[in-house]
């Protein structure tokens, strides 16, 4: 006869303990504030959007020749309409939420386990540095006022999230008319302090169904060369990637110029990655994501 | 309890598939208190870990149209609230929340056999503690186990026979033996 396992009765008195103590029933709670959350992202969309949209037609209005170059002026009114429904703990639920209307966000992949690739595949520094394969990311966002999420050295944390045509199924769906910004292929900037500089690279990422994330690379930064600076979709929701130069702490101030470009980034059929010097001047759009972790 | 996971998620199949309300609030009654467990017996800190797995929930909630169609969707949130729980215990947030906590607050304090066991679990590497807590809390065998944390069955084994060492002395169980 088997001796009963002593560890498995006082585990089972504590798990009945504290499932016991836990309030099951109170669900409406957290549809009260998946609500909230959604039209808080609504509310960033929509300023995301504006800022997407506003200094691309500063653009063109400059390269039309429409007169002096004019800052791009936030649009009165838009993100304030929704400032009332992100308010207060509201009278339960008559409200319409629909579960899954919502985009990926930044929220979703901060704390969740990404396969993450090697941030400089080959280099053995960066690699003993900041590792590869299942990766527990950390915060790197901008939360705006100088504020940044915190990374130790290390760490790999997320810069920004978006969704972008980059693969052949996404210009098919785009061609077909039939894609949904939420459609199209999630997009993920990383970044990470490998001790004597920051590195970066940019990802495609894809749900592997068990809460985790496979990630596919396509651009990284280079140690002591280009390091990215961000990434955003373009006008016709091409993927775009920022570049610079890393700025030479020996050069003098005549030199210390350094070179800023954007290229559009896409995958062919066979995963080969395809970059292409973009149409945009680096300084027309707001593609730099990373002001908290300035390597160049 | 891989078993009681199964059946809560049976629930999901009988529910209509448009009323995502009934459905997910039925998913979330069932797994909320294991789930909970788990990340407590991992934490120490009961707060943080209902914080974390309504975190872990309210995510699955907002894509629940997809997370719903998976096999076992309590697989999901649980790994999210565990990765969730690594991330914060790593980055030292549960000290600082605890020391702002630090108010004298009449409140019953929970059982002592509980204090004991999540004093002995925080002694435990982490490893160890996070397979000792997937096994005897999450039901989860050897094979499962290494799957989840991708590493082989011997290294499972390894880590629940450490682990129930360190824990037997801390909680001193004299006549533990190796289940079969």
């Amino acid at each position: 006869m088997n001796t009963p396992d002593p560890m498995k009765s006082i585990f089972d008195e504590y798990t009945g303990d504290v499932t016991a103590a836990t309030d099951t029933g109170d669900a409406d709670r957290l549809w009260r504030k998946a609500k909230r959350r959604r039209v808080g992202r609504v509310a960033v969309a929509g300023v995301a959007a504006l800022a997407l949209a506003a200094p691309a037609t500063w653009l063109l209005a400059n390269t039309a020749g429409a007169g002096e170059p004019q800052q791009p002026l936030a649009q009165p009114g838009a993100p304030e309409s929704t400032a009332a429904e992100t308010s207060p703990e509201e009278t339960p639920p008559a409200f319409e939420f629909v579960p899954d209307d919502d985009p990926v966000d930044a929220n979703d992949i901060i704390g969740a386990t990404v396969d993450m690739p090697s941030f400089v595949p080959g280099d053995q520094d960066v690699e003993a540095a900041c590792g590869s394969g299942d990766t527990v990311v950390a915060d790197g966002t901008y939360h705006g006022a100088g504020v940044s999420g915190d990374a130790e050295e290390g760490e790999a944390f997320l810069l920004l999230v978006t969704t972008a045509v980059v693969t052949p199924e996404d210009r098919a769906d785009v061609a077909d008319g039939l894609a949904h910004a939420a459609d199209l292929s999630l997009v993920a900037y990383f970044g990470c302090d490998a001790g004597d500089e920051f590195v970066f690279q940019v990802v495609v990422l894809e749900e592997s169904g068990d809460g985790t994330w496979g990630a596919q690379q396509l651009v990284h930064s280079q140690p002591g060369g280009t390091v990215i600076k961000g990434a955003m979709a373009g006008d016709g929701l091409q993927l775009l990637v920022g570049f610079a130069e890393r700025w030479d702490p020996t050069a003098t101030s005549a030199e210390s110029e350094t070179e800023h470009w954007i290229e559009s980034v896409q995958l062919e059929e066979d995963g080969t990655v395809v970059r292409e010097p973009s149409e945009y001047d680096y300084w027309s759009l707001v593609i730099d994501s990373s002001p908290m972790f300035s390597a160049e | 309890m891989a078993a009681s996971i199964a059946a809560n998620t049976a629930a999901l199949d009988r529910a209509s598939p448009t009323d995502h309300r009934a459905e997910f609030n039925a998913f979330y009654a069932s797994n909320i208190g294991p789930i909970t467990a788990q990340i407590r017996a991992y934490t120490g800190d009961a707060a943080e870990a209902e914080d974390l797995v309504a975190e872990a929930f309210l995510r699955a909630l907002t894509r629940w149209k997809t997370v719903g169609t998976y096999d076992n969707p309590a697989v999901w949130v649980r790994r999210v609230a565990w990765n969730l729980a690594t991330s914060r215990l790593r980055r030292g947030a549960f000290v600082r929340s605890f020391l702002r906590r630090q108010r004298i607050v009449d409140v019953e304090g929970p059982e002592p056999d509980r204090v004991d066991l999540e004093r002995a679990l925080a002694g435990l590497n982490e490893r160890h503690r996070k397979a000792i807590i997937l096994h005897y809390i999450a039901g989860l065998s050897g094979a499962e186990i290494a799957e989840q944390e991708r590493v082989a069955e011997s290294t499972v084994r390894t880590w629940l026979a450490r682990g129930r060492a360190a824990l037997a002395e801390r909680l001193r169980i004299d006549d533990l033996k190796e289940p079969q």
